[in-house]
């Protein structure tokens, strides 16, 4: 498949914190890129970088072969960025803001706004065009900014955590727009919502301090944890102490932490799970739920540690 | 691909959304100066012509000036500082030339209109007759002094992110113009010490020469073309600075 970003041995640091430290990765045309990570791990800034708002220390990053640095303006101009924050011009009205966005990316004023009007009646928000954007609920404003960044028909498609603060029926309208959309634009979307992740992602990179740990398609990141399985065993009554401490004695029973009435673990042999069940029945065990691990596990396993 | 027309198109949009209350301030500025400066100092000032026609040339300087250097530097704060929209900005194929150029544009227009507005009150209010020459030759220098002060208002506006103090740097300037500068106090009621630092100042002479229309003496083009002088190099600056500005963590 055909390479429609690519960076190669890209750095960024901040006095002495290393933000982003040689990244390499690359994201083939059509496909949907998930960055998944905690506060401050770099989701943001490799989004922020592909648009020009940060400039790297090191390295090269291309967009359909061209050299951000190089041909910046090109490449700019076939990104849609979805920010994190608000940054609507309060001045103007949703239609205005939407409109002018639309022009500035080569679209001519008719086509402007005859775009605008498609994603305000996709989106649903129709009837707050003439509305300044900061009379709006934090929702509309996040779907004005979705619009703004799809209204020049851009080739790739940059969503920084894009359903943040959006109700139910923003959230699908959005997901369905991007799942007919994904066929023939490129989408890297950053996220912390899991569920999201694991359902639109064709590839999924988990970043942790400026690095990639890991990434790949879903099935491919799942199978790296060899068939390891969430455990949560709940109780009518608080286990005692020496329960807990036995079960960190057990090594090939991971992470196991005990929330209230809930114990949760981590295993990937059966037998310690019935080892566990066998301690529990003994404390008044209420319910029992077994999952296979998603990325939610592999995620916390990778970054938190404890999983291996 | 031309990123002035949507630009500029947004400026027009913001001034249709705020006409009402931008054309009050219009009228407003140049009727309170002319009320509460003017007419007072018109009867302690004494001079050859009368001070009240004198006096006007500081109205559309204070006003236009003030209103350029304003327009500029708030939009320059707003979109750098106060918001995040210079993400939104800079996220399109633009240059920082571009938008550097788009708000000193944005301050140059408010300041004509400005301009424009307190020239029809003060010539109205003074029943002044200015002629055709005398009224390009005005509007040549205003264009060159709005100018000025929309790129000191952009410079002003990108390097200073503190809210206070950049009011406290604009109250500062906007007073020595008006009362330091010859624009309402004439320069020979200062003291010898104090002119022989003034007069190194161009913009002294460029206010001094807009005066020349009104007072009928020789006209100065040194003030002139140091003023502009000075305006390309504080536009040279803010381009440098942009560059360490934008784009930046």
């Amino acid at each position: 498949m055909e390479a429609s970003i690519t960076f190669k041995s890209v750095g960024k640091t901040l006095g002495n914190k290393t933000l982003l430290a040689d990244l390499s990765f690359g994201v083939e045309k059509g496909t949907t890129f998930v960055l998944i990570g905690e506060n401050g791990s770099g989701k943001s800034l490799i989004l922020k970088l592909l648009v020009g708002l940060i400039e790297k220390d090191t390295g090269t990053v291309y967009i359909h072969g061209q050299d951000i640095q190089t041909r910046s303006l090109e490449t700019r101009s076939i990104c849609g960025y979805m920010p994190q924050f608000i940054n609507l011009d309060d001045e103007l009205t949703v239609q205005q803001n939407i409109s002018i966005h639309g022009q500035l990316h080569g679209l001519s004023a008719k086509e402007a706004n005859i775009s605008t009007l498609h994603w305000a009646e996709l989106l649903d928000f129709l009837p707050i065009l003439n509305h300044h954007p900061d009379k709006l609920a934090y929702g509309q404003q996040r779907k004005i900014l979705f619009a703004r960044a799809l209204v020049h028909d851009p080739q790739v498609i940059l969503l920084d955590e894009p359903t943040t603060g959006m109700d139910p029926q923003s959230r699908s309208a959005v997901w369905n727009v991007l799942d007919k959309l994904h066929y023939n634009k490129t989408i890297i979307f950053a996220t912390q919502n899991f569920t999201e992740a694991e359902r639109y992602a064709d590839r999924i990179a988990i970043l942790h301090e400026g690095n990639i740990k890991m990434d790949g398609t879903l099935e491919r990141l799942i199978e790296t944890t060899h068939g390891l399985t969430h455990y949560r065993l709940a109780f009518a009554e608080q286990p005692p102490d020496p329960f807990m401490q036995q079960l960190e004695g057990w090594p090939r029973v991971l992470r196991p932490k005990l929330k209230g009435l809930e114990l949760e673990f981590y295993s990937r042999e059966r037998q310690q799970f019935f080892k566990v069940l066998q301690l529990a029945l003994q404390h008044s065990l209420s319910d029992l739920d077994t999952s296979i691990c998603r990325l939610r596990d592999l995620y916390l396993g990778l970054t938190e540690g404890g999983l291996e | 691909m031309n990123v002035f027309r949507p630009l500029l198109l947004r400026e027009l949009y913001d001034l249709k959304n705020h006409f009402i209350s931008v054309l009050f301030f219009w009228f407003l500025m140049p009727v309170i100066l002319h009320i509460f400066l003017a007419i007072p100092l018109s009867l302690v000032i004494h001079m050859d012509i009368r001070y009240l026609n004198w006096s006007a040339g500081g109205i559309w300087i204070v006003t236009s000036g003030l209103t350029a250097f304003l327009q500029s530097a708030n939009r320059m704060r707003k979109i750098q500082y106060e918001t995040s929209q210079i993400d939104a900005l800079l996220k399109a194929p633009l240059t920082n030339l571009d938008l550097l150029l788009m708000t000193i544009l944005r301050g140059v227009l408010y300041g004509i209109g400005q301009f424009v507005i307190a020239l029809i009150i003060t010539t109205t209010l003074n029943n002044e007759y200015l002629g055709l020459n005398g009224l390009m030759v005005v509007s040549f220098q205003m264009f060159t002094l709005i100018l000025h002060f929309a790129v000191l208002g952009t410079f002003l506006g990108l390097i200073i992110p503190g809210r206070m103090v950049f009011t406290n740097i604009s109250f500062f300037i906007f007073l020595f113009i008006s009362f330091g500068l010859g624009n309402f106090i004439p320069l020979d009621l200062f003291p010898e010490s104090y002119l022989s630092i003034i007069e190194a100042i161009p913009t002294t002479w460029a206010f001094a020469n807009l005066k020349t229309v009104i007072v009928h003496t020789p006209f100065n083009w040194q003030g002139f073309f140091f003023t502009l002088m000075g305006t390309i190099i504080i536009f040279i600056i803010s381009l440098i600075a942009s560059h360490k500005l934008f784009r930046k963590l």
